[in-house]
């Protein structure tokens, strides 16, 4: 009780920032509990780094057959990330994770050994404590909040990265088959934090930090806009002084001359990180509990955009007999979002597009015309507008684990994920009256909530029987089912003097409408049959049978089975031998997987009742909406997966290699089927896509001395993608969105098909193509588009280093791509035609004279000077290679001596230096190398990786965390 | 005891999970809420009607201004327009990512796809009374040769561009199907069109309170022969149409008025403001600065402008400008229904078919001085009463050149023209003939068995 207390007293003290320890207090809390004094959650019966979590259960690192890479918690929450699942990045060796942007929230683009799918979404299952959660990436464009603002909604961010123990990446069959329909992009499994040692132990940390990008984007000033103006204006054969009306623009060439606006600097600053969190564990013989309250705030580097996490998670265990253990896990958080418009929607796209140098800070108002002859400031734009996207999530699960015989065991899972997400949007009357260029009373007030229920439960029973001392099995076999439920809204008020949620509101000027409701079910049974041969030789056999709401009536249910053997050959006295192996283990398997990921309603046939149509001749619609698809199904991925893993010299070095080839089938293509069947598109099964690649991870203790170590670590990986049909349909029936990245066969998932560059004519300055045959034309016709550059990395994988010498750690880690090329999608306006745009400071290297020898054609107002009959043109001189290495993390921690913390009755206690991204090696001239851009919807997120549309750049970070234990 | 226990528990396990397991598969049924499942939606012949509404419905947005403007801006009637899309248009080169010819030609194959959708359907409602099931196939083959015969005049060259006319036509959708179809050739997607229209003119009624009747689909009968050079029957059927007395000639020169009603053989219906069908020539003839202005060396060539009252509906805004522009008034009413066949179109088709055929000629000069009367202020420049064929051919296409202005007509009658009769004619100094003449297909049409139009305009 004295040390409950104390703690609680020491806790209070933190929290008010007084550092010092009253002397009295010295006496208390003499030992902690030992090694041995341990509460009931099962996680510390095995320590966690024999023990892997896999699908329904857990299983000893020896014996796993499947893929399976572990990150630690710690790992995760150790760095500012705008998300935690962007800390995954470099820490697995096949896990391709790409930073969306340095937003705030911002949202990360994970495949797991390549892109399988096309129309499907080809994100990794993430389960938390066995619920597979929602994981909306497009909530913000379908409940028609202006597309999200240059910016996709991020269904993780609001996770805590504290609450997490750790986080198992399940990657091939063996392990992923358990998940049957849903399997086949990778799992990822998080398990949150639970108590462990007997007793009561508090942590406390604190981070500060600021934020930065890591490259500015620099755009040309207003005069050298205005030279370049001038150049097109007299290239084009006009005379006289130019004109801006030719480009919509309605100031005085005169007045503008002297105007220089630096809107990026208006919209940059340094972004600042506060992070605070305390955990408490207290357990006892029958019961325990894990309490985790956290605060974040993560400023990014552009002015006014703020994510501020707020959570709380309770986990508790109780044992209230011999054999029944009831885990209780409860979180709730909300994350709130300051918002900023970017990229194409405005802020700091448009200081990078729209908005010329050549305009003031604040607009001219011209009386004669009654109107603004400039735009808006930016900066004003940003802070009138008042807009926020608040996520309110809890995940709650009760596991009941009981123990009928022994050998024989059940567990019954429940859970629940409820989360409520909206955008709040106010344009007070400043800006509306700006837009509408009158006088209006009120602001105008935007409202999209959403909520989604997803619940799920599962019964599994599991029986382990010693046929003979050398002979171990265990089956399991389960049923689980899953079933969400969305529900959004959009409302507005265009006569608001406050957002729609907070203020009363005015009945005529408002507008509501619940959108179409989102529904799906999936209802599953399972099995899992292991073997061991005296402790060395093991297999193991998974089913599932998944049916799904989204499946077609002719395929209700599908089949995914796995099997896969691991040898531990170090147990052979034939490898015995060698004496320098001290574990060596060979492991494969094969196995099928699928990913049901896709549209909810695309099996359905049917109408658009006629309250929802106009009338046609003064009589009633009912239009078909739907055609059927009772063919609809799974995609189905088959894996084949083996891996050889081997310890040397007594640890010293330890790898594992792995080779895998993932066959996809029946990929779905959300098809703009040609037009004249009648109905825009389609989800039809006709694709097939191959992944075959390589990891190898490496980890090596370089040096061990009682003071200091080093040791470094690997992981490489290379993955080949290709599609292999599309069925009927040509490159152009599946797009990446806006950008034109294609589906082609022979081809990896979303390549860039363009009319080839083929450089400026020296005599003219006029931009020149190649058509198909390779011949030089001056006209750009996109049918002369091939498939160019290389939109995946030929390799990627991390470096990291670890230095310890006394209470010393140094971290660092190099995070490197390979190959894989950029497509700067905005640069096609932003470079010789002129127009309404600033302009990319690469455009001073255009051609101006006869005999000029450069890429860039010469400057002009006409679209047709580009051998075009639309100004937008893509073509590759736009694409060049995005290699890149990046210093990715560097951390110093220093732990305090324990006697001097002892004094104060700590524990623990560290203080950790964290720098983020502040070292980028690249050929690359544009931004930032590591792109996600916003994407449109799946089939762009899974096509369209590695184009880049006026994307904010990546963030670098310093901060210092305090971390103390007592 | 010990081991019925067990055994109960084993048993009682076994049924828990049976029993989710059965009890589960409505759980996995979650259909779209504000939809109707198509079994639940189709029970009546009300409800046929309402779908073949959405057919029309598609009809309407092609034909309330949309074709015209894209046809006339295709011609050599208009000025360069303002819009992108439509100069690509004007240019005579329409890239495959033209979303305006790609949303063009959506519209007429959903209306198709919508009337085919109604045919598959037409089963599903039990004891419908024959009568009714005659004009519900008559109305869906109708749409559909509309929608094809649209479709064949925009999207490939034209019926006498080969001889044979084995050239590449469209894609004839005459069921539902979510398999792509080829690309079949003009003569194939004629044969489709007839094939229709005579199954419309024999199972539609005289009359249809506003939707297609026996005499629309006869009209498109006359338009399509006329169109192919088939002049005996176009003339015949232009001739049963005009004598049918279903129809009324005007006294008004502005068809898109109410006065001229009585004239329209089928036409998109507007019931109001807020249920206009006309809004697509309210926006790219009638408001602001229209996308759709006459050619300025058209407009000079016109004679007669102040005794012609076709003509008088032209006016010039910012006359001697810069900004000068030369508009429509014919368009301006803020709501109308847009004829698609109409009275005077079969006056002139019968004239001039006639005069080709060298046949009935009184009948043919009857028919072009009707117009010319009704058209004239003072005294009418009529064709003389024995006049000859060509004669009477050079009156009929001045005529209808000014009678069909803004109609979308002269794009095909200039093909017509080149193909059917060898006229060596040029739009804006372009072949009738070259390959950029027509609208591009969007991408998507492209497979293996579609080929789409040659790229690269009519250079």
């Amino acid at each position: 009780m004295v040390k409950t207390t104390h703690r609680l007293r020491i806790l209070g003290l933190i929290l008010l920032g007084i550092g010092s320890m009253p002397n009295g207090w010295s006496q208390a809390n003499k030992g902690k509990g030992s090694n041995k004094d341990t509460a009931v959650s099962p996680e510390d019966v095995e320590s966690i780094g024999d023990v892997v979590i896999v699908g329904y259960g857990r299983q000893n690192r020896r014996n796993v057959v499947g893929s399976i890479s572990t990150v630690t918690g710690k790992e995760i929450a150790e760095l500012p990330t705008q998300s935690f699942e962007a800390s995954l990045q470099g820490k697995a060796a096949g896990v391709q994770v790409t930073v969306g942007s340095g937003m705030a929230g911002s949202a990360s683009l994970i495949r797991i050994r390549g892109a399988a799918s096309i129309s499907a979404a080809g994100d990794p299952l993430y389960v938390i404590d066995g619920i597979p959660i929602t994981q909306d990436y497009f909530v913000n464009r379908s409940n028609g909040s202006n597309f999200g603002g240059g910016f996709n909604n991020n269904p993780l961010a609001s996770i805590n990265p504290e609450d997490i123990e750790n986080v198992e990446i399940l990657k091939d069959a063996a392990a992923t088959s358990i998940y049957g329909s849903r399997g086949a992009n990778g799992v990822i499994l998080i398990t949150t934090k639970r108590a462990g040692k007997l007793g009561m132990k508090f942590d406390v940390s604190t981070r500060f930090g600021m934020g930065i990008p890591t490259k500015r984007p620099n755009m040309i000033s207003g005069k050298d806009w205005l030279q370049l103006y001038e150049e097109a204006w007299y290239n084009d054969g006009n005379v006289g002084k130019p004109n801006l009306d030719r480009v919509g623009i309605r100031l005085n060439w005169d007045d503008v001359q002297t105007t220089n606006t630096d809107w990026v600097d208006e919209l940059i600053g340094v972004g600042i990180k506060q992070n605070y969190n305390i955990g408490m564990s207290f357990a006892k013989k029958k019961y325990a509990i894990k309490y985790i309250i956290s605060q974040d705030n993560n400023g990014s580097y552009i002015k006014g955009n703020n994510y501020e996490r707020l959570s709380h998670r309770i986990n508790g265990d109780i044992r209230p007999l011999k054999g029944l253990t009831i885990q209780l896990s409860h979180s709730l958080s909300r994350g709130t979002n300051q918002r900023v418009d970017a990229a194409w929607a405005g802020g700091l796209g448009a200081a990078m597009s729209s908005m010329l140098n050549i305009y003031p800070l604040n607009p001219i108002y011209d009386s004669a015309s009654k109107s603004y002859t400039s735009p808006l400031g930016l900066q004003t734009i940003r802070d009138l507008k008042n807009w926020r996207s608040v996520e309110i999530r809890t995940i709650n699960n009760a596991l009941l684990s009981y123990e009928i015989l022994p050998g024989l065991s059940i567990n019954a899972s429940g859970s629940i994920d409820y989360m409520d997400y909206a955008e709040h949007i106010y344009e007070p009357k400043a800006l509306i009256q700006y837009y509408l260029q009158t006088y209006k009373q009120n602001g105008n007030a935007q409202w999209f909530p959403s909520w989604t229920r997803n619940y799920n439960y599962f019964v599994t029973g599991q029986w382990e029987k010693n046929i003979t001392k050398d002979h171990k099995t265990t089956l399991m076999i389960g049923h689980e089912y899953q079933n969400s439920l969305s529900h959004s809204k959009f409302v507005e008020n265009t006569d608001a003097t406050g957002p729609v949620d907070e203020v009363a509101i005015p009945d005529t000027a408002l507008v509501s409408r619940y959108n179409t409701p989102y529904n799906w079910a999936f209802l599953s049974f399972f099995g899992r049959l292991n073997y061991t041969f005296k402790n060395k030789f093991n297999v193991q056999l998974t089913s599932r049978w998944d049916g799904s709401s989204r499946f077609g009536k002719n395929n209700r249910y599908g089949y995914f089975p796995s099997a896969a053997f691991g040898y531990i050959l170090s147990e052979e006295k034939f490898i015995k031998k060698y004496k320098f192996i001290n574990f060596m283990k060979v492991r494969a398997g094969i196995g099928r997987s699928g990913n049901a990921n896709f549209d909810n309603y695309a099996r359905w046939g049917t109408v658009t009742p006629s309250s929802n149509l106009p009338l046609y001749n003064g009589q009633q619609q009912l239009a078909p909406a739907r055609l059927e698809n009772p063919n609809l199904r799974w995609e189905t991925t088959t894996n084949f997966d083996a891996g050889l893993e081997m310890t040397f010299l007594r640890g010293r070095l330890s790898t594992e290699i792995i080779y895998y080839s993932k066959a996809t089938n029946d990929v779905i293509l959300n098809v703009s089927i040609p037009t004249h069947v009648g109905f825009g598109s389609f989800y039809d099964n006709v694709g097939s896509i191959t992944n075959n690649g390589l990891e190898l991870t490496l980890k090596t203790v370089n040096i061990r001395t009682k003071k200091f170590n080093w040791t470094s670590n690997l992981n490489i990986a290379r993955n080949v993608n290709e599609i292999t049909s599309i069925g009927v349909y040509s490159q152009d029936a599946v797009s990446g969105g806006t950008n034109d990245t294609r589906v082609v066969v022979g081809q990896p998932v979303g390549t860039n098909f363009l009319v080839r560059y083929a450089g400026v004519n020296k005599e003219t300055g006029a931009p020149m193509y190649y058509d198909l045959n390779g011949n030089i034309t001056d006209k750009w016709d996109p049918a002369n588009r091939v498939t160019v550059g290389n939109i995946l990395p030929d390799a990627f994988g991390n470096f990291g280093n670890t230095i310890t010498y006394r209470r010393w750690e140094l971290n660092a880690n190099i995070y490197f791509n390979i190959g894989g090329s950029i497509y700067e999608s905005s640069l096609k306006r932003q470079f010789s035609l002129m127009t309404d745009w600033n302009l990319d400071p690469r455009v001073m290297d255009r051609w101006q004279k006869p005999g000029d020898d450069t890429k860039i054609p010469k400057m002009t107002l006409q679209t047709a000077n580009h051998g075009s009959t639309t100004p937008w043109i893509n073509t590759d001189l736009w694409l060049q290679d995005g290699s890149y290495a990046r210093l990715r993390s560097l951390t110093l921690a220093y732990n305090l001596p324990t006697a001097m913390i002892s004094k104060w009755k700590l524990s623990n206690a560290k203080i950790m230096f964290v720098a983020t991204n502040i070292l980028t090696w690249t050929k690359f001239t544009g931004l930032d190398p590591e792109i996600a851009r916003d994407f449109e919807n799946a089939t762009d997120r899974n096509m369209s990786g590695s184009i880049t549309y006026l994307t904010p750049p990546q963030e670098k970070s310093y901060s210092i965390s305090i971390y103390v234990s007592f | 005891m010990k081991n019925a226990k067990k055994h109960f528990k084993n048993i009682s396990f076994a049924l828990v999970i049976a029993t989710t397991a059965f009890s589960c598969q409505k759980m996995i049924e979650t259909p779209p809420p504000n939809e109707i499942l198509v079994e639940d939606a189709v029970n009546t012949a009300d409800d046929l009607q309402k779908l073949l509404n959405s057919s029309y419905n598609e009809m309407a947005n092609s034909f309330g201004g949309f074709y015209q403007s894209l046809a006339e801006i295709m011609s050599d009637n208009l000025s360069l327009p303002n819009n992108n899309d439509y100069r690509e248009v004007y240019n005579h080169n329409v890239l495959f990512f033209n979303s305006t010819s790609g949303g063009f030609y959506s519209l007429l194959y959903r209306g198709i796809f919508r009337a085919n959708f109604v045919q598959e359907h037409i089963s599903d409602v039990p004891n419908l009374d024959p009568a009714v099931k005659d004009r519900i196939v008559g109305e869906i083959a109708f749409i559909r040769a509309l929608g094809h015969f649209t479709a064949v005049r925009m999207y490939a060259q034209p019926y006498g561009y080969t001889a044979d006319n084995s050239h590449d036509g469209i894609a004839v959708m005459t069921k539902v199907s979510t398999t792509p179809q080829k690309r079949e050739t003009v003569a194939v997607a004629y044969q489709a069109i007839l094939a229709d229209l005579n199954t419309a003119v024999s199972l539609l009624p005289n009359s249809n309170g506003g939707y297609a009747t026996k005499w629309a689909a006869k009209a498109l009968l006359a338009q399509v022969q006329f169109q192919m050079g088939d002049y005996t029957n176009a003339a015949a059927n232009s001739g049963d149409v005009i004598n049918s007395g279903e129809f009324t000639f005007s006294d008004t020169v502005n068809l898109f008025t109410p006065q001229a009603y009585g004239e329209h053989i089928f036409s998109i219906i507007s019931f109001g403001v807020n249920d206009q069908r006309s809004g697509g020539f309210t926006a790219n003839f009638a408001l602001g600065v229209p996308t759709c202005q006459l050619d300025k060396e058209v407009y000079a060539s016109l004679q007669d402008k102040t005794t012609d009252k076709r003509l008088k509906l032209l006016t010039v805004v910012n006359a001697g400008a810069q900004n000068e522009f030369i508009k429509t008034t014919q368009f301006d009413a803020p709501f109308f229904n847009v004829p698609v066949l109409h009275l005077t179109l079969m006056h002139l088709i019968r004239a001039e078919s006639l005069a080709k055929i060298n046949s009935d000629l009184s009948t043919a000069i009857n028919d072009v001085n009707k117009i010319i009367t009704r058209a004239t202020i003072g005294t009418p420049n009529l064709v003389a009463n024995n006049a000859t064929s060509t004669e009477i051919l050079t009156a009929v296409r001045s005529e209808r050149r000014k009678e069909l202005l803004f109609q979308g007509d002269r794009i095909h009658e200039v093909k017509r023209l080149g193909a059917i009769e060898g006229q060596s004619l040029f739009i804006r100094g372009r072949a009738w003939n070259c390959k950029g003449m027509l609208m591009q297909f969007p991408i998507t049409e492209k497979t293996d068995e579609f080929n789409i139009n040659p790229t690269g305009g009519c250079e």
